[in-house]
């Protein structure tokens, strides 16, 4: 109906602009011609040949949305809060069920059965997306020339099942290393965001292990001091965080005390000014 | 004054002890964060919108803006742990906010981990919420990932 209407809009008026601005799935505005919606109008039917065009009158419309229990004999359509609708709403939903279209695309679950709690959850937890593949080989890039300009002492690479890992060891004995590639021969890059600090001694005992087996270690032995310094945006913050654990720079004692002193001092001599 | 107003008057009115507490922080962490960049981001970021019915352990990536953030939902927050980031700003913003309660009569049970493990969280089952950049909330859920916990991303 809305194509016979630009047709005829069309017909008085040619030049007659019916673009719709609407918004792609990168939310960009999008002007969408006619000519488009027509073509995607054809393609639908091609697609799907057990559509049928049926041209009505509105009141001819009307009758047959009443005949399918739709619509109310008013014309108005169904308040299913009521319990008599709520009945004709269950034999529209049992022809949907049966007419086996929908159901091949759909799972209907009833309110406040198990399902519809467990879907709920499964549906409102999220899924966190993966990087951009540019945006991954850029913190790699990144990455990799900082360790490789950094002080280290020896560089190790992975075998077997540490391929394409490499790790990078320090005077001091500490030990960094992380996956750069998913397929060393791919040269397929990792979709890992960690980058791995651990002493020697942790290095040769977590060497063993695989990537769960060592995440199961840092939850359940405190004493591994093993850490991740993860990716992020802003790689500054990541090299920041790695030059603090090559040099093993840390909040002492006495710097804790100082900080506390220059944060309470002020705080005294405020009230002290007030008072 | 809202905490929030009394937040904000204390970071313009003791600047130059921020300054301070930053240029520890900064030598500590090889960092460049200045007290700038600091109101920039506290000027940037998009307030949480939780609704807490008791307080919660909030695991955070110790950036100075995240525990601001965190520590607006008080006293809904029991305790924040700061991934030993920032531990001089981040002190100074928990102690400023202690101080807000006691001026107001309010109670307020408020600590600050400035550990590196999560050790002491993983015995809990309920109450831990993670928040900060992706990254960081991603991998550190890979730790509790049979736990009951609330991520919230940057």
């Amino acid at each position: 109906m809305y194509l016979a209407s630009v047709a005829l809009l069309r017909s008085e008026i040619p030049t007659y602009d019916c673009s719709i601005v609407t918004i792609d799935e990168n939310r960009k505005k999008k002007v969408v011609t006619i000519e488009e919606i027509e073509k995607e109008y054809q393609a639908l039917f091609s697609r799907h040949p057990e559509f049928s065009f049926v041209l009505m009158s509105d009141s001819e419309a009307s009758t047959l949305l009443k005949k399918e229990g739709i619509i109310e004999e008013n014309g108005t359509p169904y308040d299913f809060s009521n319990k008599e609708n709520q009945e004709v709403l269950a034999t529209i939903l049992t022809k949907i069920k049966e007419s086996k279209e929908l159901v091949a695309e759909w799972e209907f679950i009833r309110k406040g059965s198990k399902k519809d709690s467990e879907t709920e959850k499964s549906m409102l937890s999220y899924e966190s997306r993966p990087l951009p593949e540019d945006e991954r080989i850029r913190r790699m890039v990144i990455g990799r020339e900082y360790l490789e300009s950094s002080s280290y002492v020896y560089k190790i690479y992975g075998m077997n099942k540490f391929q394409g890992y490499i790790g990078y060891i320090y005077a001091n004995g500490t030990v960094i290393f992380e996956k750069y590639y998913e397929n060393i021969v791919t040269k397929k890059v990792a979709s890992s965001s960690a980058t791995y600090v651990m002493g020697l001694d942790n290095f040769i005992e977590m060497s063993k292990l695989s990537k769960t087996e060592i995440i199961q270690m840092i939850k359940t032995d405190s004493s591994t001091n093993v850490r991740r310094i993860f990716h992020r945006e802003d790689m500054d913050r990541w090299k920041s965080d790695v030059e603090r654990a090559i040099t093993g720079s840390n909040y002492t004692q006495d710097v804790i005390d100082y900080i506390d002193t220059l944060i309470f001092h002020n705080s005294i001599q405020k009230s002290e000014v007030k008072s | 004054m809202t905490l929030e107003n009394y937040l904000l008057a204390l970071i313009i009115e003791e600047k130059s002890i921020i300054e301070e507490l930053l240029h520890i922080d900064n030598s500590i962490q090889k960092t460049n964060y200045t007290y700038a960049k600091f109101l920039r981001k506290i000027r940037e970021l998009s307030k949480l919108k939780l609704t807490l019915e008791k307080p919660y352990h909030f695991i955070t990536d110790g950036d100075p803006d995240t525990v601001y953030n965190v520590l607006l939902l008080s006293p809904m927050v029991e305790n924040i742990h700061i991934n030993n980031s920032f531990v001089a700003l981040n002190k100074w913003l928990v102690e400023r906010t202690k101080e807000y309660y006691r001026k107001t009569n309010q109670k307020i049970t408020l600590f600050l981990d400035i550990k590196k493990e999560y050790n002491d969280y993983i015995e809990n089952d309920t109450g831990i919420v993670l928040y900060g950049f992706p990254e960081f909330v991603i991998g550190i859920e890979e730790i509790f990932h049979d736990k009951s916990i609330a991520v919230i991303q940057k």
